[in-house]
């Protein structure tokens, strides 16, 4: 049996080996009581048995608003030279690892945005298991995704079961070894949820609910405050803007994180819109998150993270599509 | 290339809007070397408007025959006219009680002194005059102030997006105190550039930044009402800074 | 031609080399590209730049001159926005930036032997002028060139000491249209009055073997695609340029998806047969 069982008791020197290797975030409470991925100074303000922070971990790798080019008259436009410190996220949900990993699969593309590959590669995943609420619906859409990290956690009786995925985890793993005893943990049972099951159908027929009567629905009740992408672990779109300075020279492009919920998203210069109405921009935002643009065609987006459920100020909740379907196929 | 020539002026409000440009205080000096400011009651020992000017900020909503004609004045002297904060572009503060007769508001507070007053109704300044930009916030917001002057030195004027507070509010990961906490809180309403600076120290949204442009009004009130306020308590926060809401508008 | 490293976000700097008034709202704009970067800009016409202003932002705008690899580009920019405003305020020798060329521009190698119609409304001429200027380049390859150039009214056609060039050459033919003759055509030209549309109607350009490409705004496409494939061009061989907010310009940002593809990355240039369905795609 492989010795790869850390108790409890062992986690704060673990912890401490960890954040000697960089700047180590994990779940932890904000005064107000939000959770967040936030610095850990201790163990102790690990809150482990978490069940979603507000916002997701994109937020290490697109910042909200950040500037991405500097524009001087000697230089002409230069990207922004700050460096990137090594950053460990410690105790990430196989749903938010899949996040990670769909994030990969756009930005590390083709054309890899230059400050998106910099901040990926200093960035340490260490994974850990969870247990669903009643927001989300990860099931088998995260399924195998724990592999997308480095390191992973999974919580037994009285610890934690390591598994080295790269190896950086397979490193740190040596490097924690004198706290590791032999586990004898059950494997993990198989976790299923017919919902995930439902989406993958209707992604894969490339299902749109064209008749349904709740994109109306939808679309009266929406307040466009943005909370269900701001909060989405896949949710990526971008605007772009520069201002000057008031040197009347130097300039600063910027890159803020967009909403295809907001009507500026769809316009275009000129004033005109392709997405004038609400209920355009909620088929929108359905095509993105169930079944894909441009390379990603194809491909569900939507993690099972449950965030955007719990956000909503009006309960809108997109899922209710396949439930419906759902209705209609057993009368 | 010349210097601008800029005037920041003060119609019916408190001034705060003007002491934005003072309290640049990093940027002062950058400011009054980029910029001619040729007329700032507030801030000048001179107070004669001398010549044209490029571009004037003013604050504050009209409401007696002064204001509109110190209004009418700086626009006829100016290339460029900004409504600067919130009275100036939606009325704000000084508009909440533009529904009760003005008459018997000022009688309320001045007494018998009230019979001369020559007032009106608070309006803002795009009843009365052209207005070529805008940047809203009681006060308005530094950064937008600075962003606006450094266009204004390339001869053009920025764009502000345009989404809600909340937009920003989520991005800071402050509780939310609508859902949370079931407050009356209007960030889903108001236009955000205030980086949520109210719920971020866990104080609801007044909507000092006047309505976001795709503001859902019809729903955020349902949601309100469905929260157990009264259509009283709704419309009288609404009004605060803005009192025109249209209470059907959905997008 | 592929992207230079970090060509995602960093733009390599231009110089404003030659500006030409070509109608009250509207400048074509000779740019050379600088650091090295001009020799290598080739481009097939059709594909776009996202040009930057500084302290303006970036707006993307097509390749409206002929494909000559010699690291000149020329844009024809009519001022509608932020950027656009600020760039008609550039004197020639000012600095600009250029990321491109981007998305992919019309399959010229696929139309060797057809016909080729070339429909612009407006501004829409300015990818056409770019693709007419490739297909005369490569002259042999090509049967009949016809170019049908809509505009609002006579002041406002584009490029006309051109258009009257162009109509002197027995190789293609050239019609115009306005849609308000308000005052006389310009020297040289023979112009019609009408939409688009009623303009196809009466010319014969030979539908068998012919490839039809379109750019122009929306109402255009409607009325012109009906008319193409009632006289009986199949939508296979209909091609069109599509306007979006294209910010990023390679397929990240997601403002200009089009259905499932992304104007800026799998467009600007679509076949109409991939379009027919879209919803809100015309």
């Amino acid at each position: 049996m492989a010795r790869n069982f850390l108790g409890h008791e062992s986690l704060a020197p673990f912890v401490e080996i960890l954040a000697g290797r960089g700047e180590l975030h994990g779940p932890v409470l904000t005064d107000d009581g939000v959770m967040t991925f936030g610095p850990v100074r201790a163990a102790a303000e690990l809150q482990l048995g978490y069940r979603r922070t507000l916002i997701p971990p994109k937020k290490f790798l697109l910042h909200p608003c950040e500037p991405i080019l500097t524009y001087a008259p000697d230089t002409g436009y230069r990207l922004p030279d700050s460096p990137v410190p090594e950053i460990i996220l410690f105790g990430l949900h196989p749903c938010d690892l899949q996040g990670i990993a769909y994030l990969d699969r756009v930005f590390l593309g083709d054309i890899p945005d230059p400050l998106y590959r910099a901040r990926r590669s200093a960035l340490t995943l260490v994974g850990l298991s969870c247990e669903p609420d009643e927001f989300c619906f990860c099931g088998d859409l995260a399924e195998g995704e724990s592999s997308a990290c480095d390191l992973f956690m999974r919580q037994v009786a009285g610890g934690f079961e390591l598994e080295g995925m790269t190896p950086q985890g397979t490193a740190l793993l040596e490097m924690v070894a004198p706290y590791l005893t032999e586990g004898d943990s059950p494997p993990p049972p198989s976790r299923t949820c017919a919902l995930a099951d439902t989406i993958r159908q209707a992604a894969a027929r490339g299902e749109r609910f064209g008749e349904s009567p709740l994109w109306g629905e939808f679309a009266g009740r929406c307040l466009s405050c943005g909370a269900c992408s701001l909060c989405c672990p896949t949710c990526y779109c971008f605007d772009i803007r520069e201002n000057g300075s008031l040197d009347g020279e130097s300039a600063t492009r910027l890159r803020e994180w967009d909403n295809c919920l907001f009507r500026a998203h769809g316009e275009v210069a000129g004033g005109g819109n392709f997405r004038k109405s609400r209920v355009e921009r909620f088929h929108y935002r359905y095509q993105h998150k169930y079944l894909g643009f441009g390379p990603t065609r194809g491909v569900v987006s939507c993690v099972g993270c449950g965030r955007c459920r719990e956000v909503c100020p009006v309960g809108i909740d997109l899922l209710e599509l396949f439930k419906e379907g759902d209705d209609d196929a057993q009368p | 290339m010349k210097k601008p020539t800029i005037a920041i002026a003060g119609l019916t409000a408190c001034s705060g809007c003007q002491l934005t440009l003072l309290n640049c205080e990093d940027e002062l000096s950058e400011i009054t070397q980029r910029f001619l400011v040729d007329y700032f009651p507030l801030g000048l020992t001179e107070r004669c408007m001398t010549g044209p000017i490029d571009v004037a900020f003013v604050e504050g909503a009209v409401s007696t025959p002064d204001d509109l004609e110190t209004v009418l004045k700086l626009r006829s002297y100016s290339r460029l006219l900004v409504a600067f904060g919130t009275c100036a572009l939606w009325g704000g503060v000084a508009a909440m009680k533009n529904h009760e007769a003005r008459r018997e508001l000022a009688a309320t507070v001045y007494g018998a002194a009230a019979d001369g007053m020559k007032t009106f109704n608070p309006q803002p300044l795009h009843r009365f005059v052209k207005v070529d930009f805008a940047i809203t916030g009681c006060p308005p917001e530094k950064g937008e102030l600075l962003v606006t002057l450094a266009a204004l030195l390339r001869g053009t004027l920025p764009e502000f997006p345009s989404y809600p507070v909340c937009a920003q509010c989520r991005g800071r990961e402050n509780l939310c105190l609508l859902i949370e906490r079931g407050e009356l809180c209007l960030g889903p309403l108001i236009q955000a550039g205030c980086h949520a600076r109210c719920p971020a120290v866990g104080i609801v949204c007044e909507g000092c930044r006047g309505p976001v442009a795709e503001a859902n009004v019809a729903a955020e009130v349902r949601l309100l009402l469905d929260k157990g306020f009264s259509r009283e308590e709704i419309v009288s926060r609404m009004q605060r800074f803005y009192p025109e809401w249209d209470y059907d508008q959905r997008d | 031609m592929t992207l230079s490293r970090d060509q995602s976000l960093l733009p390599v700097p231009a110089r404003v080399r030659g500006v030409r008034e070509l109608s009250a709202d509207t400048t074509l704009y000779l740019l050379s590209m600088e650091g090295g970067e001009g020799e290598r800009f080739d481009f097939t016409p059709g594909q776009f730049v996202q040009l930057s202003v500084p302290a303006g932002g970036e707006a993307p705008v097509s390749l409206a001159g002929p494909p000559r690899g010699d690291g000149c580009l020329e844009l024809c920019v009519r001022r509608v926005g932020h950027v656009t405003g600020m760039l008609h305020r550039i004197l020639p020798g000012g600095r600009v930036g250029v990321r491109g060329p981007l998305g992919n521009g019309f399959p010229l190698n696929e139309w060797t032997g057809r016909n080729i119609l070339l429909i612009a409304g407006g501004l829409g001429i300015a990818p056409l002028r770019s693709l007419l200027y490739a297909l005369l380049m490569r002259r042999g390859e090509f049967g009949e060139i016809t170019l049908m150039y809509g505009a609002r009214e006579p002041a406002a056609i584009l490029f006309k000491e051109e258009l009257a060039d162009l109509s002197s050459r027995r190789d293609m033919h050239l019609f115009l249209t306005v849609d308000f003759a308000t005052e006389e055509a310009p020297g040289g030209l023979t112009c019609n009055t009408g939409l688009l549309p009623t303009l196809l109607r009466g010319v014969n350009f030979g539908t068998a073997d012919t490839v039809a490409a379109l750019c122009g705004p929306p109402p255009l496409y409607r009325c012109v695609v009906a008319e193409l494939q009632g006289a009986g061009i199949p939508a296979e061989r209909i091609y069109l340029s599509l306007e979006r907010r294209m910010k990023c310009g390679v397929g990240l940002c997601c403002h200009c998806a089009v259905g499932d593809l992304f104007c800026c990355s799998d467009g600007p240039v679509f076949r109409y047969s991939d379009l027919q369905g879209v919803s809100g795609a015309l």
